[in-house]
């Protein structure tokens, strides 16, 4: 039976392999390449459901679907737009105005907008609501001040989303406000902050009295943590999830195929029976996305249990690179993906948050 | 798991109401429904039905712990209907016995003279579910470039496998026999041939119907310990306010998760990597829920009275039949490996044809 995107795969394989890239492990995160971006931006892989009077592509979110598992399959450099694509856009869709979406959209759709995402803070991680930057109402805006921590790209970003107390209520989650600011406007600094190994992706933003126009508030002043935690539905439940280290499972099936060995073929066959089910849960998030619900607790279970499956490639492929006897790329990407491992299953959610997530929705207090 | 909305609420009634009834008479209302032969079209002598429709009735076995070879019966009349044999051997209960190569041998018996299509059978099958209780095995031989699908009765034509199978019960308290052949002999009407491929669909499709029995049990499982968890208070307040306790039913929710998204796969792209998987899965999931399910229930889970075994004993029976995950991993694996490229991967995982 015929699959019905078999065209599409069939065109962004093609695209791929003339692009002729080094495969890399999160590669959604540490493959900044913003003509690789605005590549795919001509053939309309970016904004790829939205609608096309703001430069979309009007399709399905599985046949965004079906995109992004191909291009992170290959470990493509697809960092620049991820972040845009994936969730601010979306946002702008569903709570932005005329203008925003009209302005926005395009330049997102063509690969020129880079977002950084400024949520955690040093004292707001997995309790985000603690936020304490902080917008105050000025004459025909607001002004911001406070200091984001672990925003990827922001070196390179042209706009950076940023979740700032504009009120105070009965709870912290009362008060919230999302913006979506120009990266270049006064007041703003990046430092790197260098990772684990050494590379540069994630950044600290320091903003101080970063005056920002009415028109850049994204949804309604003080409803922000409502539309975050629906943002949250894209964050976490993508492709990105569960194939950040795809390119070692893929390293050790042709290593275990020149030198076969039974124990680790069991351990192949394993992996690929959990990647199944983990895809089959994504396949469902993307139609869920498609029904217009926001699917919060099923994108927690799929991060989650992803994140988990992400890590034990990387435990299998020391196993089977070292009886199998990999070759030099299969540890590079082993290497490679060692580094990815730790973080994994913290940015976008923590998995204790996430735990929390899914037992709020299974044992309702 | 919902594989068939309209059926399931049906399985529900009629399943949950006879809990309690004798295995006999409940048989007797399964088949004026039509059950053990869903799956099987109306042209063989079968209910029609998809292999939802199946699966459904399969998760109602393992949901409500019905004591009945539903699922076995299917396979059977299944596996007779896909050789081109009559399935009415299979009404009063039947059980299915597959044979990999090498392990039975079925030969034409060459002194059978004008008899000559009489058939001969020699070998052994351990682990056949419901021997020797059901009157009937339906044996399925894999040979090399043949399948063998034949009919035995059980109580007579091998009567020394049911003499020898009396003794042996699974953990869960249901018969599973040793199915003996000494030179049992069947004449021709009761053995077809059919393609060599057959016996690796019969072995798919047990496979898909066991994950999804086992899907069954592992939502009746999980239930029971929600309620659990929700109404036993223990330091003053229930147990799903202990954080630890909430971090295991989440987790118990994402194996549950997982476990129905690659029955949806196995159901919607039939096929002989997609049933390893789910096979695969189910078994883990079959493991890790069993043993948080008890964990979380406390002493009351091990007890007689407490339905909690109900289930899990069939968990752990059934994740080993037909081999436990280790050999589906192992199937799969060699699929997985077979060109050295990422290709077969890809292709199970997203259902691509390119």
């Amino acid at each position: 039976m015929a699959d019905p995107h078999d065209k599409l795969r069939r065109e962004v394989r093609a695209f791929v392999a003339a692009a002729g890239i080094v495969p890399r492990n999160d590669s959604w995160l540490r493959g900044y390449d913003p003509d690789f971006t605005r590549a795919l931006g001509r053939h309309g892989w970016i904004g790829m459901t939205w609608p096309t009077e703001y430069g979309g592509g009007g399709r399905s979110n599985t046949e965004r679907f079906v995109v992004t598992e191909e291009l992170l399959r290959a470990g493509a450099p697809v960092t620049a737009h991820w972040t845009a694509d994936r969730q601010i856009g979306p946002t702008i869709l569903r709570v932005g105005t005329e203008g925003q979406r009209a302005e926005i959209l395009p330049k997102i759709c063509r690969g020129e907008v880079v977002v950084g995402l400024g949520l955690s803070e040093t004292e707001a991680g997995s309790d985000l609501a603690a936020v304490r930057t902080r917008a105050t109402a000025i004459d025909g805006g607001w002004s911001i001040t406070g200091a984001k921590v672990w925003t990827t790209s922001a070196h390179h970003a042209t706009h950076l989303y940023i979740l700032a107390r504009t009120g105070e209520g009965a709870s912290k989650h009362e008060g919230l406000t999302e913006f979506l600011v120009d990266a270049d406007t006064p007041g703003i600094t990046v430092r790197p902050i260098l990772d684990l190994v050494g590379e540069h992706h994630f950044n600290e933003v320091i903003l101080d009295d970063v005056h920002v126009p009415d028109d850049r508030v994204l949804g309604t002043v003080g409803a922000g943590w409502k539309q975050v935690t629906e943002q949250l539905a894209f964050e976490r439940g993508g492709v990105e999830r569960y194939l950040s280290t795809y390119p070692v499972l893929a390293a050790m099936i042709r290593t275990v195929a020149r030198h076969p060995d039974r124990a680790a073929t069991e351990r192949l066959g394993e992996l690929a029976a959990r990647l199944t089910a983990l895809r089959q849960l994504g396949l469902q998030l993307a139609g869920a996305l498609d029904q217009g619900e926001a699917p919060v607790r099923l994108a927690a279970g799929l991060k989650l249990a992803g994140t988990r499956f992400e890590k034990d490639v990387v435990e299998t492929a020391r196993y089977v690179l070292d009886v199998c006897e990999g070759d030099a790329e299969a540890h590079r990407l082993l290497v490679d993906g060692l580094a990815v491992v730790p973080g994994a299953s913290i940015r976008g959610g923590s998995s204790e948050v996430l735990y929390t997530v899914i037992s709020r929705a299974e044992l309702p207090r | 798991m919902i594989f068939d909305a309209d059926l399931r609420p049906v399985v529900d009634d009629v399943l949950g109401a006879n809990t309690d009834t004798a295995p006999g008479e409940l048989w007797a209302l399964l088949t004026e429904l039509g059950w053990p032969v869903v799956g099987v079209a109306e042209d063989d002598g079968g209910a029609g039905g998809d292999l939802a429709a199946v699966a459904e009735l399969a998760a109602g076995v393992g949901r409500h712990a019905a004591a009945v070879p539903l699922i076995e019966t299917g396979l059977a009349a299944w596996a007779l209907a896909a050789a081109g044999l009559p399935i009415t051997a299979t009404a009063e209960r039947a059980a299915l016995a597959l044979a990999p190569t090498g392990t039975v041998e079925a030969r034409r018996d060459p002194a059978a003279g004008d008899e000559a299509g009489d058939w001969v059978l020699d070998g052994t099958v351990p682990r056949v579910r419901w021997l020797p209780e059901v009157p009937t095995v339906v044996l399925v031989v894999e040979q090399a470039d043949a399948t063998v699908v034949a009919v035995l009765d059980a109580t007579a034509a091998a009567t020394a496998a049911a003499a020898a199978a009396t003794a042996e019960r699974d953990l869960a308290d249901e018969p599973s026999g040793t199915l003996r052949l000494d030179g049992v002999r069947l004449p021709a009407d009761r053995v077809a041939v059919a393609p060599a491929g057959l016996a690796g669909d019969v072995l798919d499709r047990v496979a898909v119907l066991r994950a999804a029995a086992i899907s069954g049990a592992v939502e009746r499982a999980c239930a029971l310990t929600k309620d659990h968890v929700t109404t036993r208070q223990q330091f003053g307040r229930p147990l799903s306010a202990l954080p630890a306790v909430r971090q295991l039913v989440a987790g118990l929710a994402v194996e549950r998760d997982l476990l129905d998204a690659a029955l949806t796969v196995a159901v919607t792209r039939p096929g002989r990597g997609t049933a390893a998987a789910v096979r695969a899965v189910a078994a883990r999931t079959a493991g890790t829920v069993a043993t948080d399910t008890h964990q979380l229930h406390g002493a009351i889970g091990i007890t007689q009275e407490y339905p909690l075994h109900l289930v899990t004993r069939r968990l752990w029976s059934w994740r080993d039949d037909e081999g436990t995950q280790r050999r589906w991993e192992r199937l799969l694996g060699d699929e997985v490996v077979r060109t050295g490229s990422d290709e077969p991967l890809w292709a199970l995982v997203t259902g691509a044809s390119v």
